[in-house]
């Protein structure tokens, strides 16, 4: 299954100690599937940092993707 | 007192080699060396009272350790002073080591004169009742043998700023504690490569404490760190060197003692091992206590546990930990039978790897006794599985990536922000305390995009005018709500506060009821300006007795009917007078 992805930081703000990204991720590919979701940072220092938390949040929105899919499959099958 | 003279041959075993008198040391003699003494040989077990090579201008000949040389008197009547001293121009030979018996009623002064010592060096204690010893270090001593400190339970107080680097294997020979004094701590240098273990983890080492090597630090399994031996400055700190991490290392607080610091450059990384060329990482990390107001242990830089962290504390209402500051990065689960409460500073504890994280059930919650205090962070590509309900206290928790299986379990939390959790879907059971040490109130926040959703939402821990207040960027949508104030308690007042702008709403059952009837003074209210909607969804049970509400807007769903509360301001509550049968109904929509 070949699924590619892209996201879009829809809206950043502090939260008192806390950075939030509101993020939009558009998976492609195999699946096509806009996920929304947001990532909540503590005390970041970097932005290579925040960067890592989001790319971390996608993997795991694309395991359950692909998950979800698999699932999808075995119901048509039984 | 026997001086050496080496009349007859190089053999100390030879009475006519000495003299004034001429007679072999004895443990009730001294052997004492000068600038005249020739070479000597140990050729038999010495044994001395004290041991003396710096006598005149000092000993500049060798002396060949062929067996080792037993410092100090066995059995005094008296308080006895000991004292062992190196001379800078000695040369030692030979494999024996110095051993000292240490006796508590008198000073061991050891003096090296910069002379490194070669081979083993130990102290212990023939007296087995578990005294306190003064080891008075005069200057710094390496010792290139083995170390070893104390037996049974002797104490051994070190007195004096200066070190002993230990350049092979460190023992903790008593199974009670090597303490320091106030003022004049002495350090242990771990500067070689060797092994460092202990007689009891219950033993604990209060003098200062660094690694700085160019060698390997092996810590066994059993080393242990703090406690009653510590005093102001002591300090567990890493400098240099590769270290390896055995088993199990615990930290130990003691009641209301001195705080003692930590620096020990602990990896950060998810893919951390027990052996460190950087700093100590340690394979399970414990933290010992029998105290219920603990010694604060205060953190610098980063802790690493590469396996589990775990509190394993002997008395069980006295499990208490405390740090302060610091990063402790988490690769493996946490086991706690105690709680960490809340240091000087907030420490910040990050989940990262996969574990299972369990806490003691059988901690009270209404004393303030479970959880963790400081800042928790949810931050990893494993997953962390809860095998109990686990507990923020004093504490900001912060979710950003990571599996977590609630496996049924949930959060108490006291005063506690939660932010991001609304990613990991419904929270079974959120139990929140409220307690005489919670002040004003105990807050939770809720800091997300959307509402937090919650099977279970329960309120506990009720105490004189303290009361719940819910605050953040959003509220909470929970199936069940239970707020039963405790039969029994004294004067409770425990007001549940929500704040304005944000939305509660309950699904399934809600339940809301004051201590007895006589306590009318409780109430559902709003915090700051504007709008709180709670809702109680149409069709859901209701049980409101003796509660009331002001400013809340409860328009968008049923009726709320509140026997005998206090309603004011408030949109969609009504009272109702106490039927002889009592009934509960609702108003659809």
């Amino acid at each position: 299954m070949a699924i590619n992805h892209t996201y879009t930081i829809l809206d950043k703000r502090r939260e008192d100690d806390l950075l939030a990204t509101d993020i939009s991720i558009q998976f492609t590919g195999d699946v096509t599937e806009e996920v929304l979701t947001t990532v909540y940072h503590f005390r970041p220092e970097t932005v290579e940092q925040v960067e890592a938390n989001i790319d971390i949040r996608i993997a795991a929105e694309l395991e359950k993707l692909s998950a979800k899919q698999i699932i999808d499959d075995l119901i048509t099958q039984l | 007192m026997p001086t050496w003279r080496g009349t007859t041959n190089s053999n100390w075993g030879t009475a006519s080699n000495w003299t004034s008198p001429a007679a072999v040391p004895t443990a009730a003699t001294d052997a004492i060396f000068d600038n005249l003494s020739p070479a000597c040989t140990v050729n038999v077990a010495g044994v001395c009272a004290n041991l003396n090579f710096n006598s005149g201008t000092g000993y500049a000949n060798t002396i060949t350790m062929t067996n080792a040389i037993t410092v100090g008197v066995t059995a005094p009547t008296v308080a006895t002073n000991t004292a062992v001293t190196l001379s800078s121009g000695m040369t030692i030979a030979g494999t024996g080591g110095i051993q000292i018996r240490h006796l508590n009623t008198g000073t061991l002064t050891l003096t090296s004169n910069g002379k490194t010592w070669p081979n083993a060096f130990s102290i212990f204690n023939v007296l087995s009742t578990g005294a306190t010893g003064i080891v008075a270090l005069a200057d710094n001593w390496v010792v290139n043998g083995t170390l070893t400190i104390g037996s049974g339970s002797y104490v051994p107080v070190f007195n004096g700023a200066f070190s002993i680097t230990a350049n092979s294997n460190f023992v903790i020979g008593t199974t009670s504690r090597v303490a320091s004094t106030s003022g004049a701590i002495s350090t242990i240098i771990l500067g070689g490569t060797g092994t460092w273990s202990q007689a009891s983890t219950v033993s604990s080492l209060g003098v200062n404490l660094n690694i700085n090597t160019a060698g390997t630090i092996t810590i066994s399994t059993g080393c242990s760190y703090g406690g009653q031996g510590t005093n102001t400055g002591s300090s567990f700190t890493y400098t240099a060197g590769t270290v390896i991490c055995q088993g199990t290392f615990t930290f130990v607080h003691v009641q209301a003692s001195i705080a003692y610091t930590i620096n020990l450059n602990g990896s950060s990384s998810t893919s951390a091992t027990a052996t460190s060329s950087t700093g100590v990482n340690f394979n399970n990390l414990n933290f010992t206590s029998n105290s219920g107001v603990s010694q604060q242990i205060n953190v610098t830089g980063n802790v690493c546990v590469v396996g589990n962290i775990s509190i394993a504390s002997t008395v069980i209402t006295k499990a208490n930990s405390i740090l302060s500051g610091g990063n402790v990065y988490l690769n493996g689960g946490a086991s706690l039978t105690g709680y960490f409460g809340p240091g000087t500073t907030p420490t910040t504890y990050t989940f990262q790897g996969t574990g299972t994280w369990t806490e003691s059930i059988t901690l009270t919650a209404a004393t303030n006794q479970f959880g963790i205090s400081g800042n928790v962070i949810i931050n990893t590509s494993g997953t962390i599985t809860l095998g109990s309900h686990v507990g923020f206290r004093v504490c900001t928790a912060t979710y950003t990536n990571g599996t977590v299986i609630y496996a049924g379990f949930g959060f108490r939390v006291n005063t506690c922000t939660l932010a991001g959790f609304t990613s990991l879907g419904t929270l079974p059971l959120l139990q929140h305390t409220t307690t005489s040490a919670s002040g004003s109130g105990a807050f939770l926040t809720i800091n997300d995009s959307t509402e937090l959703q919650i099977t279970s939402l329960i309120f506990e821990g009720f105490a004189a005018t303290n009361s719940f207040i819910h605050d953040g960027t959003k509220g909470w949508t929970a199936s069940t709500f239970y707020f039963q104030q405790t039969a029994g308690v004294g004067a409770s007042n425990s007001n549940l506060n929500l704040t304005a702008g944000n939305s509660y709403r309950v699904t399934s059952s809600f339940i809301f009821n004051a201590r007895s009837r006589f306590q009318v003074g409780s109430i559902m209210s709003r915090v700051g300006i504007g709008t709180v909607y709670f809702t109680l969804d149409f069709g859901a049970y209701q049980n409101v007795y003796f509660m009331g509400a002001l400013n809340i807007n409860s328009s968008l769903g049923q009726t709320i009917w509140s026997r005998k509360g206090t309603i004011t301001t408030t949109q969609n509550w009504n009272n109702w007078n106490i039927p002889a049968t009592r009934f509960s109904s609702f108003i659809s929509g």
